[in-house]
């Protein structure tokens, strides 16, 4: 008994996309072409999905996978659940494993709520006694008590993804891997299945992990791969692995700039936000702010001509796309000069309101009699914040005192 | 070839729940909806019986004869196993179709797809098979003859349904990379009844019914008229049983290497 539950060496998977023949009407006269020897119109590319993947789970442990679209994390996926096969390399599984790819994928629209459980769990691999047991968790789970002798067709997509999962979720698995799904359903629910998946690996499963939301990744996983282009980029502990997934946009995105801004006309635009520096108490250039400390943004505000009582706006969102909040001047009572030149802009987070993580600000600048967006950076500035770890989006920033002692009273009394 | 059956039949009985939850919804989902029920095990079987009647009332004028009953119960004794051949040709073809949505999401063996395609398609002629032995005993004057021969329709009906699956993974799996052969398929399933002997029979049709013979499914529905009609087959039928028994294991065999050589690409075609 190996003591890894995964072993993955030098996967590779190729996939062909461009236009091959798929019908008979297609394939005759371009094999009568190739007879007659003219080459036949096709073009067929291949690409290789995923090149040279490595990695090993050790038993009980926890792998988060992330990377942009379209990197090969859904086809790792598919391959680690025996889907589909690697074109080279091997990999070995240790233990029963099941995969939650798309849940609710084997319901029929024309049976009940209660006849897909059992349906479904046998194709997840269950036996009919193992459904019978849990059928009620199952159900109470999901919360469909009351539809469950209805077909799934008049289910909401909500109820459908419930259910679905619940179903997943409620499997003894040894080796669990979930894609994306966990992002089914609304707040509350999501909530429940997050709950649900530390639960099972309290229990000791093994599971990969793969979403685009960062803090469930960060939540549940302590190692992460970031998958680009196919290729394994970094494995390591997941706040290092989510910087150089954001890393990796960056340069995406920069790419695609350089790829398709370089014909835009170079109209310089009235204003423009440049130099941006995050800062500490002194004033020195910092990568990340420390907790319980001012956060500092400096930057420089060129304007080219008058806008019109302009201002500098930023916004906060989580790197999961949570909005938190914007400092704009002009709103916080902070007029800025609209002489055209540069000017140098400071803003000074005090109380800085956010816990540890990582943080995306966007730059904008605002002006004219309608409050135009006059310039937007084209990308967002990340930002860490280290050393406050706090639960939830806000950092709780207060004082606690005891005041003074209160006369006991017997709980007796009261009653 | 044996060590190549062996392990899809393992996979088979490892995951023999999900055969029967596949097979329990399809059977569940077919005669649920329908307002008919159960009237959908024989619906097809008795449309072609009925065709069959009038062909055969139509034969019997003209040739200025009284309609047999045991010409009617030859056209009802023949439709019920070519039904089930024409199901289990569709079904396996188109389920695996619809089954690979499923399969590119979820791992189980694949081989369960036709199966369960094959299985659902055995309930119904289970159900038309009994109605039809049930009207058999029950109608007077029964041409029906008791013979050690009826014992061998089972095995008949074995080879009859293996065509149909070696035939349907054929068809089903070329369907998948080339999306026109459906309609060839539907070609032969809505066409097949007139180049086999099921309406007309083969003894009815001179020199041109000895050519149907060669149609793989004409001797094992000769046969199996033969044995409920006359108690026999007839002599000169055995080596073109022999004939249809080598297709259904040739048809089988290249089902079975064809699904298996692409079922690992089903995935991605979808």
């Amino acid at each position: 008994m190996t003591d890894k539950a995964i072993q993955v060496n030098g996967v590779w998977k190729r996939f062909r996309k461009g236009e091959f023949e798929d019908s008979l009407r297609e394939l005759v006269p371009n094999l009568l072409k190739r007879c007659i020897g003219r080459s036949p119109s096709r073009r067929v590319t291949e690409f290789w999905a995923l090149q040279d993947v490595s990695f090993e789970i050790e038993r009980g442990q926890s792998l988060g996978i992330i990377g942009p679209n379209g990197a090969g994390k859904s086809t790792m996926l598919k391959l680690l659940s025996r889907i589909i096969r690697p074109n080279r390399g091997t990999y070995q599984i240790n233990g029963r494993l099941s995969a939650l790819i798309e849940v609710g994928a084997g319901f029929h629209q024309d049976l009940t709520g209660r006849e897909n459980i059992y349906l479904n769990g046998a194709i997840l691999g269950m036996t009919r006694r193992d459904i019978k047991a849990k059928e009620e968790a199952i159900i109470d789970f999901a919360d469909v008590e009351e539809f469950i002798h209805t077909p799934v067709k008049r289910y909401s997509s909500g109820m459908r993804a419930r259910l679905g999962f619940a179903i997943a979720a409620h499997m003894d698995p040894e080796i669990l891997l979930v894609d994306e799904v966990l992002s089914v359903g609304d707040a509350r629910f999501r909530d429940k299945c997050v709950r649900h998946m530390h639960k099972l690996l309290r229990s000791g499963i093994t599971v990969v992990f793969i979403s685009h939301i960062l803090d469930q990744v960060r939540s549940l996983c302590p190692q992460t791969m970031v998958l680009n282009h196919g290729k394994n980029v970094f494995l390591g502990k997941t706040d290092d692995a989510i910087r150089k997934y954001l890393e990796v946009l960056d340069t995406a995105e920069a790419a695609h700039q350089a790829a398709h801004g370089g014909n835009k006309p170079a109209v310089a635009s009235a204003a423009e936000i440049r130099n941006v520096r995050f800062c500490d108490v002194e004033g020195r250039e910092v990568l990340e702010w420390r907790g319980g400390e001012p956060g500092i943004v400096e930057c420089d505000l060129t304007l080219r001509q008058p806008v019109g009582n302009p201002t500098v706006q930023i916004n906060f969102t989580t790197v999961s796309g949570l909005y938190l909040t914007t400092a704009d001047a002009r709103y916080m009572g902070y007029p800025l000069p609209d002489e055209p030149g540069t000017h140098r802009v400071r803003f000074t987070f005090d109380p800085m309101p956010l816990p540890a993580g990582d943080y995306s600000l966007e730059f904008k600048v605002y002006g004219g009699d309608d409050n135009e967006c006059v310039w937007a950076m084209p990308q967002p500035r990340l930002l860490s914040v280290r050393g406050c770890d706090a639960n939830g989006v806000v950092l709780c920033q207060g004082r606690w005192e005891v005041l003074e002692p209160v006369a006991a009273q017997h709980d007796g009394e009261r009653r | 070839m044996g060590t190549a059956v062996l392990p899809i039949v393992k996979e088979v009985v490892d995951y023999k729940e999900l055969l029967l939850a596949l097979t329990y919804r399809d059977i569940r989902v077919k005669y649920k909806q329908a307002v008919m029920g159960m009237l959908w095990a024989f619906f097809l079987p008795v449309m072609g019986i009925l065709a069959g009647v009038v062909v055969q009332v139509g034969l019997a004028f003209m040739k200025q004869e009284p309609l047999q009953l045991a010409n009617v119960v030859s056209v009802m004794v023949r439709m019920a196993p070519y039904a089930l051949f024409i199901t289990i040709l569709s079904q396996t073809a188109n389920g695996l179709l619809a089954g690979m949505g499923l399969a590119s999401k979820i791992y189980f063996p694949r081989q369960i797809i036709p199966l369960s395609s094959t299985l659902s398609a055995i309930f119904d002629f289970l159900i038309s098979g009994s109605i039809l032995a049930l009207l058999l005993l029950l109608i007077p004057q029964s041409p029906l003859v008791w013979s050690w021969s009826l014992l061998l329709i089972p095995l008949l009906l074995v080879l009859l349904a293996a065509q149909g699956l070696g035939l349907g993974l054929i068809f089903g799996s070329a369907n998948l990379f080339l999306r026109d052969v459906k309609y060839i398929l539907g070609m032969l399933v809505q066409f097949g009844i007139f180049f086999t002997p099921v309406l007309l029979f083969v003894d009815q049709l001179g020199e041109l019914g000895q050519w149907m013979l060669w149609n793989p499914l004409a001797p094992l529905l000769e046969a199996i008229a033969g044995i409920v009609i006359h108690g026999g087959v007839a002599p000169t039928m055995w080596p073109w049983l022999a004939y249809s028994a080598a297709v259904a294991v040739v048809l089988m065999a290249a089902g079975m290497i064809v699904f298996r050589k692409t079922e690992h690409l089903f995935a991605e075609v979808m």
